[in-house]
């Protein structure tokens, strides 16, 4: 846990970057710093490791005042990443990697058995990549190694300063994804600073925005996204917050598990008698093994009125179905780009799990718009 | 440079500068004697011999060549002509020298006092030569274009060369007269030549240590970078000759002094420093920016007084001993007062490594340099404890009292190699702190963010970070300080130095070329091969990571 205590830094110009911030960054969560360029965010980030003094306040790491340790020691403890990456080029990619071991003594045999496993990790093959030169890696590559450079002596705190801002952003969000994968195995605590609001929402368990060095709302990226404090941070976090907020949630969490379904055996008669029993327009059509393999509705039914293969509207699950762990977001755009109204929900193999409507989604912006005009 | 040049135009010019050499000047004298002035030979003028022809062939060929288009032929070609060239003009002229020599009445008439007539190489055929070398690095140029290795590359570049020494060892060249003069003057060029080498490299070491601390003070300290970059501009500018004789007086003095009164001077100035430098440091950030530069300035100024006073005697000294040393005079010598000079230069690396590597403002930089002539105070005291156990025969030729010591006795004087090598140490300096700071200034900081971001220390971050980084640009500097010190080394002959600039001067009095280029060409020599050497140890100490990213 790492706690600001009424942290204020003036640096020696009469320059005030952080005046009182208090905060509590939980352990295991990512807690992303973010505001406008000259809020502090990179200021406080950089006084947990004392790469900048405190000038009043202080910083619990671990129940203990960061300034009882020596500097060098508290910072060997604390991972540290950087936007320009910060990767010695005269260093191999091994050499990279070991430095905070090697500066905690580590053992040789230690080290190399680490750092394959800390490649492994970051998805680069050891093998391949150990004795390589940072020049000789792509920006993607070179972000990898300075995650794994981080994680280095397996330190239980992280400061991460923009980590993929250097990156194109189609490689960005491949870097993300796979942090956010790593974070769930290592559980780190971590401060994460960033002044792009989509990469605060996806790489937040909580979102501190910052002003003025001082902080102006201190919540999860739904809370923070559903009710804005005031209207500093409604502009922050943009306009389309509410579709932001989609973007936080699982379809496999909104979607109604009952939902109208016949089986590719069954009949157009047990098909009609599903759908009026369900009062519902139509129904998913499953295989035996619960794939789905289309829809049948109450007009095609009429049309087709003997043979539920006939009446069926078939269709791959991957192009009429979203799968459960696609964000709101993204069903809704699936929903606005097909005209469903409602749209089935899957598993990774096809096999239907529920549905969503499109009536619930837009309940839920509105919910969330609603609390956020009322806060 | 454009990737579509057509023709290459190094070779072309180096082609012209030779066969303009063979066609229009003289490429050997005839002299009757060692004194007497020669009769010029053309190359055309070398009767009855037809052999010589194919001189001039080497020097056109070159010229069509260049405007072949397959540039990996057309550079291997280049390489084959220029090496052939630079060969060819050696030995041909050689031969030719023989049939004069051997027929010297004939060519300068039955009246000439022959007496050991000499043949001389001239004008014509240093064009040859400067031409051959030319071409061939056209030709080198090619290859690197189409991408040969470059370990093949500089094979090529010295295989003529190599050709040319063994050459030389085997006799081939002896009819010159630079060759008889070597023969008659080879011990005196040996020794010579190690006096040249000596100081070159004690001064160049000496240059380096205080060089290097000097550009990473700058490094540090924008108000300070300024002050040091402007002094060594400005002693670069000082003629070599004027600031040999500017340190002749002080020297001799310094000199003549006893040694306990200079130590006790040195504490009271080393004292002095430390004060004005804490004093600064309390109330220099209160003064205005220009008053504070100007407190800077008198800081710096009284900083320096124990800082050259210490550099003056321990060069000298560090010469003196490792002339010992390396003089195999046994005894307590010189090579384990140098061990244990490094070992003292790395004690006081260590004990103040906290302060003297880091980057943040604030801390203020002039007390270091008082903190660190403090360290050189109790370096310098104990070197005097060595002094004082190594005064055998050999060292001092007695054992003199304490009070009885003077600074001659550390090897300071007012001519000889004391000022010599002090001068030559400044004369270093601006290259090595300018590249110094300019590599550790280049030297990204998000670097040094994260590397201070992961606990390394300020030591840390300098060794292992900063200055791998930076050491290929502080090669350089090295290499144009080596070689610029062989240069002017020759002319510390002056005050009584020795070296080769003894030959060259003696070549001058008695308007005897083949002396000077006695002198001359083993010091060219000296500075190709310093250079290549430190070529060398660049190449093999920069990491692969950054290689070749910063080429000259």
């Amino acid at each position: 846990m790492i706690e600001f205590q009424n942290v204020v830094k003036q640096f020696p110009d009469g320059f005030r970057a952080v005046s009182g911030l208090s905060l509590t960054v939980h352990d295991g969560e990512i807690t992303v710093l973010i505001g406008p360029s000259g809020c502090g965010k990179t200021t406080s980030m950089r006084m947990v490791n004392r790469l900048l003094s405190i000038t009043e306040g202080k910083i619990i790491v671990d129940g203990r005042d960061n300034r009882d340790f020596p500097a060098e020691e508290l910072r060997r403890k604390i991972g540290y990443a950087i936007q320009q990456i910060g990767l010695f080029p005269h260093m191999t990619v091994l050499q990279n990697i070991a430095v905070v071991p090697r500066l905690l003594g580590w053992e040789e045999d230690r080290i190399s058995r680490r750092v394959d496993e800390l490649l492994e990790l970051v998805g680069l093959e050891p093998d391949v990549n150990r004795d390589k030169y940072p020049r000789q890696l792509s920006g993607g590559q070179q972000q990898r190694v300075g995650v794994a450079r981080a994680l280095g002596a397996d330190p239980p705190i992280m400061l991460m300063d923009e980590p993929f801002g250097a990156i194109d952003p189609i490689t960005r969000e491949v870097l993300q994804d796979e942090f956010l994968e790593i974070q769930k195995r290592i559980s780190k605590t971590i401060i994460f600073v960033t002044h792009d609001i989509d990469e605060a929402i996806k790489m937040g368990d909580r979102i501190a925005i910052m002003r003025e060095g001082a902080l102006v709302q201190y919540d999860t990226p739904d809370t923070l996204l559903a009710r804005p404090r005031n209207r500093f941070v409604r502009d922050f976090v943009g306009a389309d917050r509410q579709l932001k907020r989609l973007g936080l949630m699982r379809v496999g969490e909104l979607m109604a598990k009952e939902t109208p379904v016949v089986s590719l055996r069954e009949t157009a008669d047990d098909a009609r008698r599903a759908i009026e029993g369900a009062g519902v327009k139509s129904a998913f059509v499953v295989d035996e093994e619960g794939v789905l393999k289309g829809w049948v509705d109450r007009e095609s039914l009429r049309e087709n009125p003997d043979s539920l293969l006939d009446a069926m509207n078939e269709g791959d699950f991957r192009e009429i179905g979203v799968r459960q762990s696609a964000t709101a977001r993204e069903a809704l755009s699936a929903m606005v780009a097909r005209g469903f109204r409602i749209t089935p929900v899957v598993n990774e193999h096809g096999v239907l799990v529920g549905s969503i409507t499109l009536r619930a989604l837009q309940e839920l912006a509105e919910q969330g718009w609603a609390e956020g005009e009322s806060a | 440079m454009s990737a579509i040049q057509s023709q290459n135009r190094i070779a072309m010019l180096g082609s012209a500068v030779a066969t303009l050499g063979f066609f229009f000047l003289p490429i050997l004298s005839l002299r009757p004697n060692r004194l007497a002035s020669g009769v010029p030979f053309n190359l055309l003028q070398l009767q009855g011999d037809y052999r010589y022809i194919v001189l001039f062939a080497l020097a056109i060929v070159p010229f069509m060549v260049a405007f072949r288009k397959d540039v990996g032929t057309r550079g291997w070609l280049l390489v084959i002509l220029g090496n052939l060239l630079m060969l060819l003009t050696l030995v041909m002229p050689a031969l030719a020298g023989a049939h004069l020599l051997a027929n010297v009445k004939q060519y300068l008439g039955a009246n000439a006092f022959v007496s050991n007539p000499r043949v001389l190489p001239t004008a014509g055929l240093a064009l040859g030569l400067v031409g051959g070398y030319v071409t061939l690095f056209g030709g080198l140029r090619d290859l690197e274009r189409s991408g040969v290795e470059r370990g093949v590359r500089s094979l090529a570049a010295w295989v003529g060369v190599a050709l040319i020494f063994v050459m030389l060892i085997a006799g081939t060249f002896n009819v010159y007269s630079v060759m008889v003069e070597f023969h008659t003057n080879g011990a005196a060029l040996q020794q010579k030549f190690v006096e040249h080498l000596m100081f070159v490299v004690v001064s160049l070491v000496v240059g380096f240590v205080v060089g290097v601390g000097l550009g990473l003070w700058a490094s540090r300290d924008d108000r300070v970078s300024q002050v040091i970059l402007y002094t060594v501009g400005i002693i670069q500018t000082i003629p070599s000759l004027a600031l040999f004789g500017v340190l002749l007086v002080p020297m001799a003095r310094l000199g003549d002094a006893h040694f306990l009164p200079v130590a006790a001077f040195f504490g009271v100035s080393v004292a002095a420093a430390l004060i004005v430098g804490a004093l600064y440091r309390f109330i220099g950030s209160r003064l205005s920016g220009r008053l504070q530069t100007a407190a800077l300035i008198v800081t710096a100024l009284v900083a320096a007084v124990p800082l050259v006073l210490f550099t003056g005697v321990f060069v000298s000294f560090v010469y003196r001993a490792a002339r010992i040393g390396f003089g195999g005079g046994g005894g307590f010598g010189g090579i384990d007062n140098i061990i244990l000079a490094l070992v003292l230069v790395g004690l006081v690396l260590w004990g103040s490594r906290r302060w003297l590597f880091r980057r943040e403002g604030a801390f203020n930089t002039l007390l270091r340099v008082a903190y660190l002539l403090a360290y050189a105070g109790a370096f310098a005291v104990f070197l005097l404890m060595m002094v004082r156990a190594a005064a055998t025969d050999q060292f001092l030729g007695s054992v003199p009292s304490l009070a009885a010591l003077t600074i001659r006795n550390l090897g300071v004087s007012g001519i000889g190699v004391a000022p010599a090598l002090v001068a030559l140490t400044l004369y270093s300096l601006l290259p090595l702190v300018r590249n110094t700071y300019a590599g550790l200034k280049n030297v990204d900081n998000a670097i040094i963010d994260s590397g201070r971001g992961m606990g390394m220390t300020a030591a840390q971050i300098f060794f292992q970070i900063e200055f791998p980084l930076a050491f290929p640009v502080i090669m350089a500097g090295v290499r144009n300080a080596g070689v610029a010190l062989v240069g002017i080394g020759t002319v510390a002959t002056v005050i009584g130095a020795g070296g080769l600039g003894d030959f060259v001067i003696q070549g001058i009095v008695n308007t005897s070329v083949d002396q000077i280029l006695l002198g001359a060409i083993p010091a060219i020599a000296l500075a190709m091969v310093l250079d290549a050497v430190l070529r060398f140890v660049e190449g093999m100490l920069t990491s692969p990571g950054i290689r070749h990213v910063q080429n000259n």
